[in-house]
């Protein structure tokens, strides 16, 4: 018999019977309306750039027509402007949804004739307008030539410098690292934590008797790993996927679609990041013979993925910061910090390397620590094991010596 | 129950001189133990009396620190397990899993390809009357269902080897029967049965063997009828007269004495024609004849010695 196909038994009964699950689409279902809803608001939300419709009433429209219209460029809104007839044709018009408002003006007063209200920004447009109308007709009444007046009122244009200018986050590049970031904490909780409850389920439920006397406790290790890896990976890319199509749907900003365009890349790091934490989250589950006893196990695991996390928050605001830097070596923060680092800026690809390998070399590391815990403690029963106890205790195939013949 | 056993080709586990320690404790110290191809044998002992360890370290769940432990005479390696089914004390399912679907997983954990695995299952099911309940979850089973289907995950790859650990604990006495019939019929097959249990009755009527251990060792190992021999013969007399005549027959002492008579054990030498015509010369006799110990009554015997 193939010596692998028990690992690959133990992977599939994981995968077969997590998708088998309600919870398992139900959190699937959630995950995808909230990436859904992240690509689409955004898009609907700014709808682009603002235009408006404006009816004019009275001698002085065709000079006002060119002044709302320069004014709202300014003020990054579009004009168009309709001439009306009378109060009665602009009535009619603001009625009919034609324009948005109707401006009436006979050289010293105006009045805005709108459906419900006039949008402020709108208002400002009318306002500086008039104003300038207003000017002009009085500056040409004291005999100024109008071509100076025209001058005179053209907008300054301004310009600012700044001595000591805060580095360049780009918008765009905070936002992919912040999706990264959230997601790569978020799914090697979720799934670290489901593999610790798993090994705790077997033990409590005492499958694991039966288990080990059928399968070697590496292999159901490496199974169980294997299976909700790969549980957890189709569902990261189902959301992924979802996302991706959200934002080319909705063909929204190029902001998220530098996060989306990411994502697949982000695998990468959660292949890795769920390497390292999977293990020691399944030698956790090993040791409490209580679901409840659970969190107290976990309790050691949980910290370096918070602080992973709150790296991950100072590099997007500081990708330069020396502490960043460091942390992004630290095999435990890797996984996290490092995508967050190649997103927010540029990363020598050496250093990416560095990190890999040695990540790759602490996940070697707690294979060993952890399925000796695991298969120390896993047929340990009477409550919660120490992790100091399970890893000196010597109580299976594991860690045994060859036997001794006494013939 | 079949005390007859079937014939055994030779073979089946040998175990010898294991010893297993658990820091200063002693689990296990240097036991014996052989069970035979159609052979059921029984496991007797206090709690703590190693039985459990023994049994592990027969499924290799635990590896023994001394001694060898073999299978038709080869040490007992992975692949050997796959022909080799066990049911811990502790029972163990996976809740949330369906019946079938769990008993056909542990039969391609022991090998099965899993149509073979799903077939087998269903058959076991069937068997052992689950039929219908297929689809349910181990959680939605009656106590008395989950026992059934522990013992369909145990047997249905068809081992060669049933290492059973306390398996009549816990079953009314249908169940007890069901399994015992069971059990008989693997054997009769030509399976190894080895199965402990705090049921006496039960391993004097199902074993063709028995062995008792206390403190890591085997007091004493053979078929009832055996062990039987290690004890002096019991001769119960009741007569229609006082019991006083019984203490005056010579070469025999009183070990037992009640309203109905008296139990005799005779010295060697002593016909128990002596014993009858005391008997008849106090009175009328009612009974006379000799008893067969119980296991029960040797084990305590033995333990408590």
């Amino acid at each position: 018999m193939n010596a692998s196909r028990p690992l690959f038994l133990v992977a599939r009964r994981e995968i077969v019977e997590r998708f088998r699950g309600r919870a398992m689409w139900v959190v699937t279902g959630i995950m995808v309306v909230a990436v859904v809803a992240l690509a689409v608001i955004p898009a609907v939300v700014s709808s682009g750039p603002r235009t408006t419709t404006l009816g004019l009433v009275g001698p002085d429209s065709t000079a006002l027509a060119t002044d709302l219209t320069t004014v709202g460029d300014a003020s990054g809104i579009t004009v168009t402007t309709v001439t009306l007839a009378d109060d009665a044709a602009a009535r009619r018009a603001v009625e009919s949804g034609t324009v948005d408002a109707a401006v009436a003006y006979d050289g010293t007063s105006s009045t805005v004739i709108v459906q419900k209200s006039l949008a402020g920004d709108v208002q400002g447009v009318v306002q500086t307008t008039l104003n300038r109308a207003h000017l002009r007709t009085a500056l040409d009444a004291a005999g100024i030539p109008l071509s100076t007046v025209t001058s005179a009122l053209a907008p300054v244009s301004l310009t600012v410098n700044a001595i000591a200018p805060p580095p360049a986050v780009d918008e765009s590049k905070a936002i992919a690292a912040i999706v990264t970031g959230a997601l790569l904490y978020m799914v090697l909780l979720t799934y670290g934590s489901a593999i610790a409850t798993g090994v705790a389920q077997e033990k409590s439920s005492r499958t694991a008797e039966v288990l080990l006397s059928a399968v070697r406790s590496r292999d159901l290790l490496a199974g169980k790993i294997l299976g909700i890896g790969v549980a957890g990976i189709t569902q990261l890319a189902i959301v992924i996927a979802s996302g991706l199509a959200a934002t080319a749907a909705v063909g929204s900003s190029p902001i998220s679609q530098r996060a989306w365009s990411l994502m697949p890349a982000s695998l990468i790091w959660f292949v890795l990041g769920y390497g390292l934490y999977a293990l020691a989250f399944a030698a956790a589950g090993a040791l409490v013979s209580r679901q409840e006893d659970l969190q107290f196990a976990m309790a050691p695991i949980i910290p370096p993925l918070v602080a992973a996390f709150i790296f991950v928050e100072i590099a997007i605001g500081d990708p330069g910061n020396a502490w960043v830097r460091w942390t992004s070596f630290f095999p435990a923060f890797t996984p996290m910090v490092m995508p967050v680092r190649i997103a927010v800026g540029d990363v020598p690809i050496w250093e990416i390397a560095l990190s890999i390998a040695l990540t790759l070399a602490a996940i070697w590391w707690v294979m060993r620590v952890a399925s000796r815990i695991y298969a120390n403690a896993y047929l340990q029963g009477g409550g919660r094991i120490s992790w100091g106890a399970a890893l000196r205790a010597r109580g299976s195939r594991a860690s045994r010596r060859p036997s001794v013949q006494r013939r | 129950m079949p005390r007859t056993r079937a014939k055994d080709a030779g073979g089946g586990l040998a175990i010898e001189g294991f010893t297993r320690r658990f820091g200063d404790i002693v689990a296990v110290d240097g036991l014996d133990l052989t069970v035979g191809r159609g052979e059921i044998v029984g496991l007797v002992g206090r709690n703590g009396a190693g039985k459990t360890t023994t049994m592990r370290a027969v499924m290799g769940i635990l590896a023994p620190d001394e001694g060898s432990i073999t299978w038709d005479g080869e040490p007992i390696a992975h692949a050997h397990r796959d022909r080799f089914g066990y049911m811990p004390e502790e029972r163990g399912l996976y809740p949330q899993m369906r019946l079938l679907d769990q008993v056909a997983y542990f039969g391609t954990l022991r090998g099965l390809s899993r149509s073979d695995a799903h077939a087998r299952a269903a058959e076991w099911l069937d068997r052992l009357g689950l039929a219908g309940r297929e689809a349910d979850k181990i959680t939605a089973l009656s106590h008395g269902n989950q026992q059934r289907a522990q013992l369909a995950v145990t047997l249905v790859h068809d081992p060669d080897l049933l290492v059973l650990d306390e398996p009549f604990s816990g079953l009314d006495p249908a169940g007890v029967d069901e399994l015992g019939r069971t059990l008989a019929s693997r054997a009769t097959s030509g399976t190894a049965v080895l199965f402990s249990s705090h049921q006496l009755d039960l391993v004097e009527r199902m074993c063709h063997r028995v062995v008792i251990v206390d403190a890591g060792r085997v007091l004493a190992a053979g078929t009832v009828d055996e062990l039987r021999d290690r004890f002096p013969r019991r001769l119960r007399v009741e007569v229609a007269a006082p019991p006083a005549w019984a203490s005056n027959v010579r070469g025999a002492t009183v070990v037992e004495q009640d309203d109905d008579g008296v139990v005799l054990v005779l010295d060697e030498g002593t016909s128990p024609q002596t014993v009858l015509d005391a008997a008849t010369a106090a009175g009328p006799l009612l009974h006379f004849g000799f008893e067969d110990e119980s296991l029960s009554d040797m084990y305590l015997e033995m333990v408590n010695r």
